[in-house]
């Protein structure tokens, strides 16, 4: 019996990445003839984008004239080797095309259901089934081959030079040898193809992770691009992604779509009624607007990027309308706090919906409060990724001015050797009530005990005593940043990192407790002077934190230096190694023989 | 904000599933979990959920305030910008929330810890967008003092 075909929906995307100037990836989406490919392209100059476009061209124009006249494996055998040929026929004449060549994954769906994979070289097919993840194809490469061969152990390939050297490709030889592949797809089965831009910079779990998800091949195949991008995209990136029947829709999302989205705008009267009665017209974001513009402006776009929200089970309209208004209000010179007071209006507001909502169908306000709260993280995302820009900025500009006082006033001077401490303002702390004599007493008492418990140890034993200086005058020379100081010159040199303050922190407040409970006496005062200790704790703690962060910018600045510079040499190493593998042929030829090395990889 | 010890006492049941999925995508949490082994993600992820579930059955927010900022400053040294965090903290947020609905059955109560636990994430994202606006207010500052 034949199984039920399956509806097939696919999507690719391909993306230059963040150091390569030009892409020499190409793919096939061709749904009318069921053929998906991916192929990555090597060589110097213009090569690699030449082999890997001559070979899509080859493959795709292959399987169009032959696919009803030959057997699927044999035809994708024949397309690559007529592909590798071309390639390698086109290197042959030209010069400075010799060592051109390309990878290329290729998948033939037959009869919607069954997949013929074919591959050469490191372009991977990988299978989604049950949410687990499987690749399908095995490298060829020189370390593939002598792992697979028991001649080296998987450790030690993780570190061979030829690592990334290819076995196999499109263009070294006139013949492909390509490995082939069948499979049949189940409902909700996902297929990936994708070139080593992709896995080499995201890991396995994220890319199964992200195939895993709800969303449509093209946001996924998009999500995947966006992955190795943020992995650091190295190398130009390629994904296909193929999705065999729809996958199950959870039943939360369906409720979602249909009668979640419909209530929420049957009731946006309600919601604009709350947001009007609640003041949206007095946030200072609306200043410029009249009381109906910002209802409109304001409620009214949320309101609505919510419903389309919850009907498409996205964020995408939540997080644009949140990120327009961060940047139109910061850009005026805003603050964050009115920002985040109309947010919690606005929540307010949706949440006059919901109750609303309960009293019809209390199941379904439920899964509409969760959907609302969740657009709400959104927005909080958008808005805090509109401040991290800003925050970057204003960092870049902060190293830049810094470093130029510095190289002005000492132009022998290194960055390992720049003082970070100077760098750091001191926070302003607020002045609270003094302490009472009887608090201060029982505060002194109490720390002598506690220094007793922790000894002579640093950093605790400072701990101790900062922790009473900032209970007993948190202003002037005990401010939490001073004193935040002087704990992290205590820290000791052989201890890494700056767990131990806080474990210090910590340790002191345990001693500190401890005291307590065996002096006993009034609980008033010991309440009183436990929320003094407490929040002495609390400011020293984000003291440290500050000073931490604000120490760390210069050199997370100058490791962005650091990996642009890289990627510059990088380059560099390319273009030579480009140079290196033309004198090598030259000399091959000059001597009589063929060059007998490996198909050398682009660094 | 919420107060649900009942919520909170469920919850942590579902804690070890939480944790096991979460250490499994950790890499898909954030490049800073995607760094480490097993044993110190989960450790890190214990810490979170326990402040979490703190605030979820207290409804103080002063310690997992307080925990977020020590947390930051860690992943600073890391190299590891506020984003991240914020990124990290919201994708803790929906593994978890996939994972109540997944091993809890199905119906109201399922639904309210549900609409609690997204209530704790979303006050999680918004200690972290503050705890950014004073990191950007403070290099303002900074920066207008030294250019003065």
């Amino acid at each position: 019996m034949t199984a039920p075909s399956l509806k097939l929906t696919a999507h690719g995307d391909t993306n230059v990445g963040k150091v390569r100037d030009h892409n020499e990836d190409a793919l096939i989406v061709d749904a009318k003839w069921g053929l998906y490919a991916v192929f990555d392209g090597m060589g110097g100059a213009a090569a690699g984008d030449l082999a890997a476009n001559r070979a899509r061209d080859v493959v795709h124009e292959y399987v169009r004239a032959k696919k009803k006249a030959m057997e699927p494996r044999a035809l994708l055998e024949a397309a690559l080797n007529a592909a590798s040929a071309a390639v390698h026929g086109e290197a042959q004449r030209t010069r400075d095309r010799h060592g051109m060549g390309t990878t290329a994954v290729v998948a033939l769906v037959i009869e919607e259901r069954r997949v013929v994979v074919a591959h050469v070289g490191d372009s991977r097919a990988y299978l989604l089934r049950e949410g687990r993840l499987t690749q399908l194809t095995r490298d060829h490469t020189v370390v593939a081959e002598l792992v697979a061969n028991g001649a080296l152990s998987t450790v030690d390939a993780e570190n061979h030079a030829y690592k990334n050297v290819l076995s196999r490709n499109l263009g070294a030889r006139p013949d492909a040898k390509p490995d082939v592949i069948e499979l049949d797809l189940a409902p909700g089965d996902r297929l990936m193809l994708c070139s080593d831009g992709l896995y080499g910079y995201a890991s396995t779990d994220a890319i199964q992770y992200l195939l895993g998800s709800t969303d449509g091949p093209q946001h996924v195949a998009r999500d995947l691009i966006d992955l190795a991008l943020r992995g650091g995209g190295g190398d130009n990136v390629t994904a296909i992604v193929l999705e065999a029947g729809a996958q199950a829709v959870p039943r939360a999302t369906q409720v979602l779509r249909t009668s979640g989205a419909i209530a929420w705008w049957s009731r946006r009267a309600v919601f604009l009624g709350e947001a009007k009665r609640r003041g949206i017209a007095q946030s200072p974001i609306c200043a410029v607007l009249s009381a109906d513009e910002a209802l409109d402006i304001v409620a009214g776009n949320l309101c609505e990027a919510i419903f389309h929200d919850l009907e498409k089970s996205t964020g995408v309209n939540v997080w644009t309308f949140a990120e327009n208004l961060a940047h139109g209000w910061f850009d005026q010179g805003g603050a964050w706090q009115p920002l985040a007071e109309l947010l919690d209006l606005l929540a307010a507001s949706a949440r006059a919906v919901t109750s609303e909502l309960t009293s019809d169908d209390e199941g379904l306000a439920l899964i509409v409060d969760a959907a609302i709260v969740r657009a709400f993280i959104t927005a909080e995302m958008a808005v805090g990724g509109v401040l991290s820009e800003r925050l970057r900025v204003v960092e870049a500009d902060l190293v830049r001015v810094h470093s130029a006082r510095h190289a002005a006033a000492d132009q022998s001077s290194r960055f390992a050797e720049t003082p970070t401490i100077p760098y750091v303002s001191a926070t302003r702390a607020a002045t609270p009530d003094p302490a009472s004599p009887e608090v201060r007493a029982h505060l002194q008492t109490l720390a002598q005990q506690a220094r007793a418990q922790v000894g002579q140890k640093a950093p605790a034993r400072q701990a101790v005593d900062a922790l009473l200086r900032a209970a007993l005058e948190p202003v002037g020379t005990a401010s939490p940043a001073l004193l935040a100081r002087e704990l992290f010159g205590v820290r000791p040199l052989e201890e890494s990192g700056i767990a131990p303050l806080f474990d210090a922190l910590d340790i002191a407040r345990s001693a500190y407790v401890a005291a307590m409970r065996r002096a006993g006496g009034d609980p008033a005062q010991a309440i009183a002077v436990m929320r003094r200790l407490a929040g002495a704790q609390a400011d020293l703690a984000a003291a440290i934190a500050n000073l931490v962060v604000e120490a760390a910018t210069p050199a997370t600045e100058r490791l962005r230096d650091a990996m642009r510079e890289t990627a510059s040499l990088r380059s560099e190493v390319g273009r030579n190694e480009a140079k290196l593998i033309d004198l090598e042929k030259k000399y091959a030829s000059k001597s009589g023989g063929r060059p007998q090395l490996p198909p050398r990889r682009r660094v | 904000m919420p107060s649900a010890p009942g919520h909170a006492a469920v919850f942590a049941g579902l804690v070890p599933a939480v944790l096991d999925r979460l250490v499994e995508v950790r890499s898909s949490l954030d490049h800073g979990f995607a760094r480490l082994d097993e044993a110190q993600a989960r450790a890190q992820l214990e810490q979170i959920l326990s402040h979490q579930v703190g605030f979820l059955t207290s409804g103080d927010s002063t310690s997992l305030r307080g925990f977020l900022r020590s947390y930051r400053a860690l992943r600073a040294a890391d190299g590891l910008g506020p984003e991240n965090l914020l990124h990290a903290v919201t994708a803790i947020g929906d593994v978890t929330t996939q994972i109540i609905q997944r091993d809890s059955p199905s119906g109201a109560r399922t639904a309210e810890l549900v609409s609690s636990w997204v209530r704790v994430s979303w006050s999680t994202a918004r200690i972290v967008v503050e705890m950014i606006a004073e990191e950007l207010a403070g290099r303002v500052a900074q920066l207008q003092e030294l250019e003065s």
